[in-house]
């Protein structure tokens, strides 16, 4: 058996064919368009600073590295959304999805302009995208109904709402966000937008809370803010009579910071706060002797259970953040990391990723390995590559997108029987 | 006053250098990304970075570019291009037969952080303290992170095997 490090170092080193000459025309075509870009966003922005004391708008949070200097900093919402209504998001491209129990969050690209394809088995309105729109709008789906939120600000692709589904952060296509110096952010499930400036650039991770933001740093800390202000303060970690460092995780409004030492690599210590990092209760200790925790669900923590000599020895769920409880889970799963809100495919059934319990077996289809499973009102929903014959060949959708790539889209598949039977809810 | 000439001359010094190292800096892309095609849409997008800086740069310029690519990810849009009009977008960088698909999936579930810490410490061979120092965060975030993530990528293996 090779040794794990040894076959990274040879896997990291394999040989790649680089068309470098290409490579790097295409870089100083990028660095030309972009001075020309930034000509053109200087001038924009001293158009939109006018504009902004005359009107008291501020501008969406977009992708300022392309579009020139920052806009004021005081949130101020966007335009009001259209009002909602009984209609069908028109046709697009699907970026995310996300769930707040019992509505569905759709973020959608939409076309500029869509070409009809003929679609697979039970296409009811296949398309592809001959060209898109700048940005993206959210839509929801709740009780069979879809109602368009609103347009998201430029580069955000999906959005992470808070427990409570009110307040929310806007994501790029990453998930992450460090690209942007400015937070867009949310208090109205997503309806209007305001910006705000973030404490540091270098973010590695935003929390929302129902009554906070909270942002850690790779070098500079953690930091807090009340939702509608940008009044952030220093949240300090929970004093540790070893060097290392804490993790920080969110469970609803409560933060848990775990403790790691720099000595070993895993403790058992972790410290709990339910004023948004004013005060700790702790240190509390996990079972086992170097656990670690998996992640966060919707309402509790998920760790994985390390023994003496690193024999795994379960993993256990919280919900109080005291008490542990061991999952009694099959054979296969137990070495599954849990943790986290979409639901897992494992063993053709998708699970509950906070306990494990089979939320359903998985009947004809769909594939989702590149797309992600959504569990909302109910019902399950799944995002799927899909093909389409649009110039009368059929091409697989493949990880190498060449021509295929115009001929397949994302498609949202919902299924009402708990997962036996498929069909698109939108294409 | 910079002149074309002069700008001419600072490009040319630049591009011989990205000429001697694209292969080394896209293979630390990959091992970011997980992804070759990801790994040369970030590598162009960090020399799109480079390039007007040239002339400014006091120290290596590789460690540079690795910073770069590591604190940045290929731009939203050109992702969203890439899924669907690559018939315009040449791709510049495939892996040779042989590749280790295997650890790649595997690499690609890991978080960005992580998969820093991997391409730092096993591919550009830096010690903890070199990896630190790149991506701006303590030895201990070194240790813990990379701990977690050959961890992770030990058991990510072990159910493919299995």
């Amino acid at each position: 058996v090779i040794p794990l490090e040894d076959r990274l170092r040879e896997a990291l080193d394999h040989p790649v064919d680089v068309r470098g000459e290409e490579l790097l025309v295409a870089a100083h075509r990028g660095v030309r368009r972009r001075r020309a870009r930034r000509a053109v966003g200087v001038s924009l922005a001293a158009m939109a600073a006018v504009a902004t004391v005359a009107a008291g708008l501020t501008l969406t949070a977009g992708d300022r590295a392309r579009t020139g200097p920052a806009a004021p900093s005081t949130p101020t919402p966007t335009p009001t959304a259209p009002e909602p209504g009984p209609v069908e998001p028109s046709p697009g491209y699907v970026m995310s999805t996300t769930s707040t129990g019992d509505a569905l969050y759709m973020a959608l690209l939409p076309c500029a302009e869509a070409v009809a394809a003929d679609g697979p088995p039970g296409s009811s309105r296949p398309h592809i995208c001959a060209d898109d729109e700048a940005s993206s709008v959210l839509w929801r789906y709740r009780s069979g109904t879809w109602e368009e939120l609103g347009p998201l600000p430029g580069g955000v692709a999906g959005i992470v709402l808070s427990a409570d589904g009110r307040s929310g952060i806007g994501v790029d296509w990453w998930q992450g966000l460090w690209e942007l110096d400015r937070l867009p952010l949310t208090r109205d499930s997503g309806r209007t937008w305001t910006e705000l400036e973030l404490p540091a650039r270098d973010v590695s991770e935003v929390f929302v809370t129902s009554t906070d933001v909270i942002v850690t740093t790779w070098r500079d800390g953690w930091f807090a803010a009340p939702i509608g202000s940008d009044d952030w303060r220093a949240v300090d970690p929970p004093a540790a009579d070893s060097a290392g460092e804490h993790v920080l995780f969110v469970v609803g409004d409560r933060l848990v910071a775990e403790f790691l030492g720099d000595q070993i690599a895993f403790d058992n210590r972790y410290w709990v706060s339910e004023d948004t990092g004013r005060s700790w209760d702790g240190p509390r200790r996990f079972p086992g002797l170097h656990s670690s925790i998996h992640g966060s669900t919707t309402s509790g923590l998920v760790l994985q259970c390390v023994a003496a000599y690193h024999v795994p020895c379960g993993q256990y769920l919280s919900t109080d953040l005291l008490t542990w409880q061991e999952l009694d889970l099959p054979d296969g799963l137990q070495d599954y990391p849990l943790g986290g809100t979409a639901p897992v495919r494992w063993d053709n059934r998708l699970v509950d990723p906070s306990d494990g319990h089979t939320l359903c077996r998985l009947g004809a289809g769909p594939d989702a390995g590149w797309g992600n499973w959504t569990a909302a009102g109910g019902e399950m929903f799944a995002t799927v590559f899909r093909s389409y014959t649009a110039d009368g060949r059929l091409i697989e959708p493949t990880r190498r997108r060449g021509t295929e790539a115009s001929t397949f889209t994302r498609t949202l598949m919902v299924s009402r029987d708990g997962c036996s039977t498929w069909e698109p809810l939108f294409e | 006053m910079t002149t074309s000439a002069s700008l001419g001359v600072r490009e040319a010094g630049c591009d011989a250098f990205v000429r001697a190292r694209l292969p080394q800096l896209v293979k630390f892309a990959r091992a970011l990304t997980g992804d070759d095609h990801a790994a040369a849409d970030l590598v162009q997008d960090a020399l799109e970075q480079l390039i007007p800086r040239w002339s400014r740069l006091s120290g290596d310029p590789e460690a540079y570019v690795r910073r770069v690519m590591v604190h940045r990810r290929v731009s939203v849009w050109r992702k969203v291009r890439r899924e669907r009009l690559t018939d315009r977008l040449p791709e510049y960088a495939v892996s040779t037969p042989g590749h280790d698909e295997e650890l790649f999936a595997a690499l690609r579930q890991l978080p960005r952080g992580q998969r820093a810490v991997i391409a730092l410490r096993y591919l550009e061979d830096l010690t903890e303290v070199e990896t630190a120092k790149v991506l701006g965060c303590s030895v201990g975030t070194v240790k813990s992170q990379s701990s977690r993530a050959m961890a992770r990528l030990r058991t990510l293996l072990e159910e493919e095997e299995s």
